[in-house]
Order: C-alpha cells, then sequence, then structure tokens
C-alpha cells in the first residue's frame, strides 16, 4: 500500500465553516498518522461533542463520537480492553476544559497510553460562541455581555502539574509542525497532551490566522529543555510580549499505567478467550 | 423449636469487629451443616454508634431475619440497651459484667439467661485490649452452644490464623477464657447447639459476590466503579481477583468517568460492566443513553440504597425502580431486571452479558443493600449450561456498497446491526450519539432518524419478558397473591413457609423491562385479592403493574425505614389479610 495521508480521508466532507482551524488540525492528524505508517484499522478515536469532535467522521479510522466532555474515560476504557490499538482522544477547550476538566487531571496522573489532542480556541462554537476557560478576561460574549470576569488558566500548565509526561502546544495554521507533533505525541508511551491554538474564523474572529502567526514561535529555537519540568512550566507563563511559544513543553519517561498491569502483559484483553472461565475455585472459597 | 435452629445477634460500636465476629459464627454455623442467613446493620461511621451482624441458622433454607433472638452477644453497653427486648425467654444475653452499665432490669423476670462476663479482665489476661473483645465474646458464644476446646481451637485458627501467630495466639487465649466461663452450667442451660449435622457443602455467599462470580463466568474483562455503598463490593471482589482472572478493575475519578470507561471497553469489543448505588447512577445517565444509542452492550448494576441524596447510605430500600426504568433523556431500549436472591444474582450476572452482546444495549441489574450485602447458603451455583453468546458478527469486515464504511448501524430485519470489532482490517466504522444513518454518519434527516430509532426500539422486540420475567411461588391459584420484587424475595418466601398451608402465592416480578405484562396481567386477574409488598414509600411496581398490565393493586405493604422486612413481621403482616 502506498504511504499516502490520504488513506485517512473520507468521503464526507466535514461541515465546519470555510476557513476553519480544524481543516488544519484533520490536515496534520492524517499526515501524522501516514508518517506513524499506521492502517486506519488500527486507529479508534474517541471524541467529544463540539465542533472539533467531529472529527472522527472525518478520518478514515474507528470512530466514536460520544459525550460532551468525556472523550477520556471513553478512550482509556478502549485503551485498557485492546492496548494493540492506537487510541486518540480528541476535542475542544470547552469540551475537555470545561465539562471534562475532572477527566483531564485524573488522565494526566493516570498515564494511560492514548494521545489526547485538544482544539483549543477559546469559544464554544457549535452553540455560537460563548467564552471557554481559555478564553480572555474580558471576553465578550452571549453569556458574558459585560466581559468574562473569570481568568483563563493554560492547560499545560495544569497538564504538566497534574503529571503528565508529555505536553505540547501546536498552532492548527502549521500542520506540517503539528503533524510532528502529534505523530511524536503517539509514539511517546504514556499520556501525551498536544493542546492546539486553533482559529475560530465565525466566533473568535479577532484571533485571526494573522493574529496568530504574529505571535507563535518555536520553544525549540530557544533552546528550550523539554526534560525540565521548572523551565517548562515557566514556558506556560503569559509573555509580556504577547508571543505564544508552540512545541514540546515537556517530556518525561515513567511507567505507563499499563505496565502496572501484569494482565495486560500478554494479548489484549479483547483477544482474551472468554467461552471457558472456570469461576469453581471461587465458588469454592466461599465454602 | 429445633435445638439446631439459632438466631443469634452480635451487636456493638463500629471498630470492635462486630462484622469479622458475624462472619466467623456465620461460617462455623455454615461449615457445621446449618443453611445461614446473614444480616449486617451498620451506620455510616467508621468508628462508634451501633454495628450489628445478625445469624440465622438451621437445617432448612434460611429466607431471612426474625425479631425473636436466642442469642445476643452485646459488646458494649449500646447494643445491649437496642437488642435486649428481642431476646426470647429462654434465650441468653452475653454482657461485660465488670464494666457494663446497661439497664438490664427484668430480663431475668422474663426467663432472659443473663450470661454477665468480665470482658476488660479477659482480655487483660489473654495479654491484649478491647481489641481482643469479640474474640472474647465468640468464646463465650461457642461455649454457651456446646462446641468444645477442639472445635473452639478450630475455630479460632480458622478465622485468625491468616493475622499471624502472635494475632491467633492472644485471640485464642480471649477465646478460651470466656469459653471457660460459659461452656459448663451455662451452656448447660441453654437450649440451642451447635453440633455438627450432615449436610453438602455450601457456600456463605452475598449478592454482591455471587453475581461477581456470575460476570466472570461470562468473560467480564473489564470492570470500572467508584465507591459507594452497597456496591462497592463488586468492585472490591473482582480487584482482588484481577490477576487471576486476567481482567482490569479501574477505581474511576468519579461515576461519570466509571461508566465512561466500560463504555469505551464495550466500544473496543470486551464485556464491560460498572457498578453504582443510586446517586452514582444519577451521574451515569448521560453516559446510559450514549450506550443506547451508539448501540453499545453495557452492564450496570445498580445496587440501591435509600434516598433521596445521600439518604440512608448504608442502609436497604427499593426506591429507584422507578428512576432506573427512566433515566436519561429520550428512547432507547434497556434491560432491566432485578434478581431475587444471590442463586438470581449468579445467574443474572452471567446472562446479561449475552442480552448485552445479543441486543446491543446497557442491561441493568437492580439490586439492593440487603442483596447485596447479606449472605445466604447456597450449593455452589451450577454452571453447566451457561453459554456464552456474542450476539451477531460480522462476517467480514466490508465497506457498505457504494460506501467508505462499515455500516455499524445497518438495518436488519432483527434491528440488531453486526457487530465489528475495532481493530478488524478491511473496514473502518464510525459512531456517535447525534442521530446517524445506517453508517453511523451525523444525519438529521427525517427519514434517517425515525428509521434509526424503530431500528433501536425494535430490537429487543424479541426478548420475551413473559418466559424469565416472573416466577409465581406457591400454588397457581390463591384466595391472596403477594406481588413483589428484588430483595423482598426471600423474606417473602419465608413468611409464606411461617404461614404453612395458609391459601396465599408470591409472585415474584423479575423482568422491569421488557416487562411480562400478559403474564402479571393473567395472574393477577385470576387472583381474588392481591397486595404489593414493597421496600419504599410509594409502591413503585405498583405503578409499573398499572402502567403496563393496566391493573392497579391498591393494598400495599411497605417498609421504607431503611431496613428490610423480618420474616415475622411480613407473616403477621400478610395473616392480616387472610
Amino acid at each position: 500500500m502506498t504511504m499516502d495521508p490520504t488513506r485517512f480521508n473520507r468521503e464526507a466532507k466535514p461541515t465546519w465553516c470555510p476557513g476553519c482551524g480544524n481543516f488544519g488540525i484533520q490536515n496534520a492528524l492524517k499526515k501524522a498518522l501516514n508518517a506513524l505508517e499506521l492502517e486506519p484499522h488500527q486507529v479508534l478515536l474517541s471524541t467529544g461533542i463540539g465542533c472539533s469532535g467531529k472529527i472522527s467522521h472525518w478520518i478514515n479510522a474507528y470512530g466514536f463520537h460520544g459525550l460532551h466532555g468525556r472523550s477520556l474515560p471513553v478512550a482509556i476504557g478502549m485503551k485498557l480492553a485492546s492496548h494493540a490499538l492506537t487510541v486518540i482522544a480528541e476535542g475542544g477547550d470547552g469540551d475537555g476544559y470545561s465539562e471534562g476538566m475532572g477527566h483531564f487531571i485524573h488522565a494526566c496522573r493516570r498515564n494511560v497510553d492514548i494521545t489526547y489532542l485538544v482544539h483549543n480556541n477559546g469559544v464554544f462554537g457549535l452553540t455560537t460562541g460563548q467564552v471557554s476557560p481559555t478564553g480572555d478576561q474580558g471576553f465578550v460574549s452571549s453569556t458574558t455581555p459585560h466581559g468574562a470576569l473569570e481568568r483563563p488558566f493554560h492547560p499545560l500548565a495544569l497538564a504538566i502539574g497534574a503529571g503528565t509526561t508529555y505536553v505540547a502546544r501546536g498552532f492548527s495554521g502549521d500542520s506540517e509542525r503539528l503533524a510532528g507533533l502529534i505523530a511524536d505525541a503517539v509514539r511517546h508511551p504514556g499520556f501525551a497532551v498536544v493542546d492546539i491554538l486553533q482559529v475560530c474564523v465565525s466566533f473568535n474572529p479577532d484571533k485571526s490566522y494573522k493574529w496568530y502567526q504574529e505571535r507563535v514561535f518555536d520553544l525549540d529555537a530557544e533552546g528550550h529543555d523539554p526534560a525540565d519540568r521548572a523551565a517548562a512550566l515557566a514556558a506556560t507563563e503569559p509573555r509580556e510580549d504577547g508571543r505564544l511559544p508552540t512545541g514540546l513543553f515537556y517530556r518525561a519517561e515513567a511507567p505507563t499505567l499499563e505496565a502496572g498491569l501484569p494482565q495486560l502483559a500478554g494479548a489484549p484483553l479483547v483477544d482474551h478467550d472468554i467461552a471457558a472461565v472456570d469461576v469453581a475455585p471461587l465458588m469454592e472459597g466461599l465454602i | 423449636m429445633s435445638m439446631n435452629q439459632l438466631n443469634m445477634m452480635v451487636g456493638g460500636a463500629a471498630g470492635l469487629g462486630v462484622k469479622t465476629a458475624g462472619e466467623i459464627l456465620a461460617r462455623l454455623c455454615t461449615r457445621a451443616g446449618r443453611h445461614v442467613f446473614g444480616n449486617v446493620e451498620y451506620p455510616s461511621v467508621i468508628r462508634g454508634d451501633h454495628n450489628s451482624y445478625q445469624i440465622v441458622a438451621g437445617e432448612a433454607f434460611q429466607h431471612g431475619h426474625r425479631r425473636e433472638l436466642d442469642l445476643l452477644l452485646a459488646l458494649d453497653d449500646l447494643a445491649a440497651t437496642l437488642h435486649k427486648d428481642e431476646i426470647r425467654p429462654g434465650g441468653v444475653l452475653v454482657h461485660d459484667s465488670e464494666k457494663g452499665q446497661a439497664d438490664l432490669s427484668g430480663l431475668a423476670e422474663r426467663g432472659v439467661m443473663l450470661a454477665g462476663l468480665p470482658f476488660p479482665s479477659i482480655v487483660k489476661e489473654a495479654g491484649g485490649d478491647k481489641r481482643l473483645l469479640n474474640a472474647a465474646g465468640l468464646g463465650a458464644v461457642l461455649g454457651l452452644l456446646g462446641l468444645d476446646r477442639e472445635a473452639l481451637a478450630a475455630a479460632c485458627q480458622d478465622a485468625f490464623a491468616r493475622f499471624g501467630e502472635a494475632v491467633l495466639a492472644a485471640n485464642l487465649a480471649a477465646a478460651r477464657l470466656a469459653w471457660e466461663r460459659t461452656s459448663g452450667e451455662m451452656a448447660a442451660a441453654f437450649d440451642r447447639r451447635l453440633a455438627p449435622v450432615a449436610a453438602p457443602p455450601r457456600m456463605l455467599v452475598t449478592g454482591n459476590e455471587a453475581l461477581a462470580i456470575g460476570a466472570l463466568k461470562a468473560g467480564l474483562k473489564f470492570y470500572a466503579g467508584y465507591p459507594m455503598t452497597p456496591a462497592s463490593s463488586i468492585m472490591t471482589y473482582l480487584a482482588r481477583r484481577e490477576r487471576d482472572y486476567g481482567i482490569v478493575v479501574k477505581h474511576a475519578e468519579d461515576e461519570i468517568s466509571a461508566i465512561g470507561m466500560a463504555v469505551g471497553a464495550g466500544v473496543a469489543g470486551v464485556r464491560a460492566m460498572t457498578g453504582t448505588s443510586g446517586g452514582g447512577f444519577c451521574l451515569m445517565c448521560e453516559f446510559l443513553g450514549l450506550a443506547g444509542m451508539t448501540e453499545t452492550p453495557l452492564v450496570v448494576v445498580e445496587s440501591q440504597r435509600p434516598g433521596p441524596a445521600t439518604g440512608l447510605p448504608t442502609r436497604t430500600e427499593q426506591g429507584d425502580l422507578t428512576f432506573v426504568l427512566a433515566a436519561s433523556q429520550g428512547d432507547f431500549p434497556r434491560i432491566v431486571i432485578a434478581p431475587g436472591d444471590p442463586a438470581e444474582c449468579f445467574r443474572w450476572g452471567f446472562e446479561a452479558f449475552n442480552l448485552a452482546e445479543r441486543y446491543q444495549t446497557p442491561v441493568i441489574l437492580l439490586l439492593d443493600k440487603h442483596l447485596s450485602e447479606s449472605t445466604w447458603t447456597y450449593a455452589p451455583f451450577a454452571t453447566d449450561g451457561l453459554a456464552v453468546d456474542r450476539g451477531v458478527r460480522a462476517a467480514a469486515a466490508a465497506p457498505a456498497a457504494g460506501a467508505d464504511l462499515f455500516p455499524r448501524h445497518a438495518v436488519t430485519e432483527s434491528g440488531v446491526s453486526p457487530a465489528l470489532r475495532p481493530g478488524t482490517p478491511g473496514a473502518t466504522w464510525t459512531t456517535t450519539g447525534d442521530a446517524h444513518d445506517d453508517l453511523g454518519r451525523i444525519s438529521e434527516e427525517e427519514g434517517d432518524r425515525v428509521r434509526q430509532m424503530d431500528k433501536i426500539l425494535g430490537k429487543t422486540r424479541g426478548l420475551d419478558a413473559g418466559t424469565y420475567g416472573w416466577t409465581l411461588h406457591g400454588p397457581p391459584e390463591a384466595a391472596l397473591t403477594i406481588v413483589g420484587w428484588g430483595s423482598t424475595t426471600q423474606p417473602i418466601l419465608g413468611a409464606l413457609a411461617d404461614l404453612g398451608d395458609a391459601p396465599v402465592n408470591f409472585l415474584q416480578v423479575r423482568g422491569m423491562n421488557p416487562f411480562p405484562a400478559e403474564a402479571v396481567a393473567a395472574i393477577l386477574a385470576r387472583s381474588p385479592r392481591a397486595v404489593l409488598v414493597e421496600n419504599n414509600a410509594t409502591a413503585q411496581l405498583g405503578d409499573l403493574i398499572a402502567e403496563r398490565a393496566s391493573i392497579r393493586i391498591n393494598d400495599t405493604i411497605l417498609k421504607y425505614s431503611g431496613r428490610q422486612f423480618l420474616v415475622d413481621e411480613l407473616a403477621a403482616a400478610i395473616g392480616e389479610r387472610l
């Protein structure tokens, strides 16, 4: 089979707005899966609800489009049940950082070998533009007509703090570099988060492609050492010049959750023969 | 009453080892060839307050507990005060005669034997502290029941050896000192014995244990949960055995995550289960609907406790039936089964997975604290004839004609679409909690919506609850028909046994959805009089029967104090209607 990202194309066309950042992320994901030399059937996507979550319909892979904020528990169950598959959870900032925040923190400390891609545009797109937890303080939206009072938080600072072993940030307008980060994240053994700065042309138009392009830069260019946790946390601090670092913030080696489960050392659970389980010893134990 | 029929209780503050002593006694009774029923009552505290463990033992199957005690082992004053009036004339109270302050006036006059023991001195002489109190109490009880010195040593060996030699020696010393005081004259004056009788080996098993074993037999591979009484012991039972049985048990961050993980595991193709009580089930509702919409096999255990809100966290009630039947938005098929005892928990703990995969939809097993945590005795459950049925699977992973997707939600005659495990080469599928077409693609077309709704709502049509969803106990025709479900089954059967040849039968409803409407209607139509027995405040099964079988039963025997019906209490209430 020719190795070509189009292997991951679906016939159906996305319903995203023209110019949506999701197209860049979709392309980057296809390129990454191709670069990883995966076959479509080896990939299982668990997505949330929002414009971002619909991506599972437009990538040729097994896809489960579930609930708002809940892509991670589903992905963890998938991976533990069928660990030979490449499992990717994906959703938006409203999805994962608002409704799904509890799952996010626990996924960070759990270190299951899955990848989490977050389309981060600072707004709820599908519900027509309310401020998200990463939206700017003062952001005016339909639910914050007088400006958002809460401060945004930095998802990567939280991810590092909660024990994530691979923490990166990409930009939807640079799908080549984003593809590299995603492929790297999938290769990483453990929970890998890629927060993706994304343009929402309809509901956050002030942060346009041009706006981002003037600000994003690669941490690598500053000689950042991703093994340095303190430096990684420092890199999540807002910069006076407003520039936005992207690239690999932090990477650590740590045992995956699966490594602590000897019952997963052999065949995936899904391949176990269940036709004749012997429970006689259990009943004997109750006598 | 036979000298081998015994109703005894251990009572004391949380932390005194009431449950341990009760379990040891229950196991001793079982090994002495008795059938046993054990009921544990405890408050939601770790230290203090009052715990009790009641053991009913005899040569016949024991359905439940009764008020009249033959023996009360009071490990503290509160236990003596709370339960002394339950001791029958001729029964015995084992209490602390050294420092105990409970008012025991009137007991001797009623013919209750006072077995006062200097517990503080006994545990001191045994070289320990109040941690030996339950062993001393155990020794006193075994002395009263006529066990000899060797049998006492064997019982202690069995109970305490696993804690190491020093612990065993201290507990045995305490037990022996107490035994010496009760095994002579006191035992001679007490009319109950625990001499072994010939009987086949029996398990002492809770509903949760039976359900977990049934699930393992069915090939359960993944369980996720969040601690919540009275469902927790399913998770702890499975977790201890996860390596032996090659399964993964995950304590999730909350119930939403627990059911989400189970859904993910089900999507990936393994048999998955989650369990909780009503409060946790509230959090699970959205995922329940997602499993229905995406046609994902899933087994959920809901072990009820009294609500609303935190309610009575460690007590029992059947108050979630209406909720479970309607939980989550929209219409989707759900199979809801309420087993009545551990044997049924085993059977349905197994069968639930076949149903979930055959119909690709959630199956809910509805238990409660009484069924989850009480113990009964059974011969090991038969496993022959239990066949794993994984439902319709795709013969080949091929895309639908003219499409690039495997038709995950293909409309078929049965309504069940062939399953295809993710990872299978040749095609991929997509599915979604959004309304979708046959290919799992989001669709808001009216035709697709109606077609897929008809498909999922129709697919359980072939499941006839008339064949499994009810049991009529007793004579087919009777002057009075008791109607109940779930954990009241055994207390009702016990009450019927008490009532002897009275013209009464008992309709146990097990299939809550689908509902055996025709069978229930037919039985009620030919019964001159019916009464609902439910462990809730509003007779929820009564509502369900009215809705599905168009018969309203107005007479009710309801209990919603957070405790299960006592057999004698129920026999009296039924007797009044005869």
